[in-house]
């Protein structure tokens, strides 16, 4: 992946977003229930929330594509329903939304079109991601990493003051989630960027500042050091049964560890194998934002 | 200038052409006349204005937006100076001739209108009617003009083939002129009304969202988003459904051929006798089938977020919906001419004529059945989709929607089979115009009901 920021096609004027009181859901169920803040700095606010919290109808009403039973929601001073607040705004979600069949340079071009991009803009992008050897190649020959590439491409087809990533790394391997994030920051210097996880430890690596969503209600909206992080737990299971770990804490197939945080799982996979555990599986078991939305 | 140039390319090509031996005195068969007449519209009129177009851009003398008065122009020579100017003077000399009442001229001419336009000396309760017939041959007429002169423009300035593609058959509209006698003046006018009104439809649709004020020759601003997203939808939805569904299409058209050449085998006589009466009938159903890509890439693109995405960049939920019907009515009109073309071709092989019979029922039931069906099954199976979670295989709405597109069929095709021959024609006409109102009920149920949410994956 190239190291270069994106160039800028134009100077876009300093971004905004307010969410006033905003009542929104499916199909006149609620799923945000009054939810309130602004953002008038640009940078990286990643939305937290365990699942079912709202973090994606709130992405969803601020792209405009579900609209508010009530509340107000603007986009640089513009209801987020305009037309000109849309062309403000890019946005992915957790699938690639890719269209089946396609080639990877003609689902940029898709989309470019549609957003109002030209043949150059599709050029520039699949410079800028290193697509030029998956260009010609079909969305379903893709690795998993590979598709989520393409579609973060899309967001660097026309520049946009504010970005909505819905949970941009998730199935990732840690590799090509680390080149995203990259990406993002670079994103963000002058760009308001919304971006949804439920891994604190992967918000905390992004962004300084947490919007925290609990219910659809807002539940913290400050500073992401608030956030008093407990210990992260990683349960592992083996081919067989290991005598070596016996004595420790199991949870079913799982043997747990503790750790300080994701940065100490590589050591202690090391640790196993020089044992000679045999490991089959390795898997997060306490998410710390169980704690923090307790 | 492009109108009086295709005008008197098509005076002198008739001049040439249509007298024996090509035509006979008595004018010859309908379809022949009609594919004669039709094909000149679309070369000398629709190609014309196209070439004309094209010349303009090139020379910077035409912009998008001169779309809408080119195509008016069009219509405004054809039917306020041709026909109307040449009609006018025409009475002018009739009245001032008549009026005179007295002297060989009144009477000679009284003699020769009487025989030519008895119409002309009608009462006012017969003439009435025909004044508005014609009255609405002439909006359609009009409608028809500015349709394919507002896509000639768009193909030239955008230099996008799409245009042209759709403004070119249009032309075809003049293939029923010599049926206006034996189909009556209220059924023929209204079947033109129908066409002209499909053609602004399809051409708004197309061109909806065309930025105008631009071309090669002038700068061109970045485009909105949302700007281009008709065309692009639809062109880009034609070619995925045909990529994704061949294997239907292929079903669609070749199936048909089989067909064909199975009766075939069965005996010149027998063969004919089963494809000019039968296989009209059972055409739609071969249509349906091979129309089912689209249906498919609506059920794929809602699950993979592609609508959501367009949605968020300010694509109407509407628009999405629209896009796949167009694409789809691509695909049939695609799958019929191929299928119409072979099952003609076999029935003169095998030793049939083009009777009336078997024109009547592909103009007034395979075509207009093979639309409405797949219409109606597109409509069902989004619907069904929108408001279900996805289901695999063929119990999922893509897979169940065809037989609900296939069901009027088969039941018209066992009910042709019990009542005589007589009847035939009401049945099949009785069960197109059903399956048309369906369809219209049901994009109207579609548009009141298409939330934003609809479109979201359910993954």
């Amino acid at each position: 992946m190239h190291e270069s920021t994106p160039e800028p096609a134009m100077t876009s004027p300093a971004s905004t977003i307010l969410v006033e009181d905003v009542v929104s859901g499916y199909y006149g169920k609620k799923v945000l229930d009054g939810l309130s803040f602004s953002v008038t700095e640009p940078g990286v606010y990643v939305v937290l929330g365990p699942n079912g919290a709202g973090k994606t109808t709130l992405l969803r009403t601020l792209a405009g594509i579900l609209k508010p039973y009530s509340g107000r929601v603007e986009i640089n001073g513009v209801s987020s329903q305009a037309k000109e607040a849309r062309r403000q705004i890019d946005y992915i979600t957790h699938l690639d939304g890719i269209p089946e069949g396609m080639k990877v340079v003609d689902a940029l071009r898709f989309y470019a079109d549609v957003e109002g991009g030209t043949e150059e803009d599709v050029a520039r992008v699949v410079s800028l991601l290193d697509l030029t050897e998956l260009a010609m190649m079909r969305f379903p020959q893709l690795s998993q990493g590979q598709k989520k590439r393409v579609s973060v491409a899309r967001i660097f087809l026309r520049e946009k003051s504010v970005y909505l990533l819905d949970e941009p790394t998730s199935n990732l391997d840690p590799k090509v989630a680390r080149e995203i994030r990259e990406l993002v920051l670079q994103l963000s210097k002058d760009k308001v960027v919304l971006y949804s996880s439920h891994n604190l430890f992967e918000a905390r690596e992004i962004g300084s500042r947490v919007i925290a969503v609990k219910g659809g209600k807002l539940a913290l909206f400050g500073k992401i050091d608030e956030i008093r992080t407990q210990t992260y737990t990683v349960g592992v299971r083996t081919l067989g049964p290991e005598a070596s770990l016996e004595s420790g804490t199991k949870e079913g197939d799982y043997y747990l560890f503790e750790l300080k945080g994701p940065e100490d799982v590589p050591g202690l996979i090391g640790d196993l194998t020089g044992k000679g555990v045999k490991i089959r599986e390795l898997r997060e078991m306490q998410n710390p934002l169980e704690e923090l939305f307790r | 200038m492009s109108y009086f140039g295709a005008i008197f390319a098509k005076a002198v090509f008739q001049y040439l052409t249509y007298r024996p031996p090509l035509f006979p005195a008595s004018g010859g068969n309908p379809y022949e006349l009609g594919a004669y007449f039709g094909l000149q519209t679309v070369f000398f009129e629709v190609g014309g204005a196209y070439l004309v177009a094209r010349y303009a851009v090139s020379r910077g003398m035409l912009k998008a937006n001169d779309a809408e008065g080119y195509g008016i122009s069009l219509a405004l020579w054809e039917n306020g100076v041709l026909i109307g100017g040449s009609l006018l003077v025409d009475y002018a000399i009739y009245y001032a001739t008549l009026s005179s009442r007295s002297g060989a001229a009144a009477v000679q001419m009284f003699a020769t209108l009487l025989v030519s336009a008895p119409s002309l000396f009608d009462p006012p309760s017969s003439a009435l009617p025909l004044i508005g017939y014609a009255i609405l041959e002439r909006v359609s007429s009009l409608l028809i003009h500015f349709s394919w002169g507002y896509l000639c423009v768009l193909a030239a300035v955008f230099k996008k083939r799409i245009f042209l593609l759709v403004a070119l058959p249009m032309g075809l509209v003049d293939f029923f002129a010599p049926f206006a006698g034996s189909l009556g003046a209220g059924a023929f006018e209204g079947l033109i009304l129908a066409i002209a009104l499909a053609c602004v439809t399809g051409t708004l649709s197309l061109a909806r969202g065309k930025p105008v004020g631009q071309g090669k020759d002038f700068p061109r601003p970045p485009k909105e988003a949302g700007g281009a997203n008709m065309g692009a939808l639809f062109y880009t939805n034609f070619r995925r459904a045909l990529s994704f569904g061949r294997i239907y299409v292929l079903i669609g058209m070749f199936l048909p051929l089989l067909f064909a050449v199975q009766v075939s085998a069965a005996g010149r006589t027998a063969g004919a006798s089963v494809l000019d009466q039968i296989y009209p009938l059972i055409l739609p159903v071969f249509v349906v089938l091979g129309s089912l890509g689209a249906l498919m890439i609506f059920s794929s693109d809602k699950e993979k977020g592609v609508y959501e995405y367009l949605i968020a960049y300010g694509v109407d939920a509407s628009t999405i919906f629209w896009s796949i019907i167009v694409a789809t009515m691509g695909i049939v009109t695609l799958v019929l001419a191929v299928s119409i073309a072979v099952t003609t071709a076999a029935l003169v092989a095998t030793g049939g004529t083009l009777s009336v019979g078997f024109g009547e029922l592909i103009l007034f039931y395979t075509i207009p059945l093979s639309y409405a069906a797949t219409m109606f099954m597109s409509m069902a199976g989004m619907i069904w989709s929108q408001l279900t979670t996805r289901v695999a295989g063929v119990n999922s709405p893509a897979g169940i929607a065809p037989l609900l597109g296939v069901a009027p069929v088969l039941v018209v095709f066992f009910v042709a089979t019990q009542v005589s021959s007589g009847y035939l024609l009401y049945i099949v006409g009785g069960v197109s115009i059903a399956m048309i109102w369906a369809v219209v009920a049901m994009a109207s149920i579609a548009s009141s009901k298409m939330q934003r949410e609809r479109f979201l994956s359910n993954a």
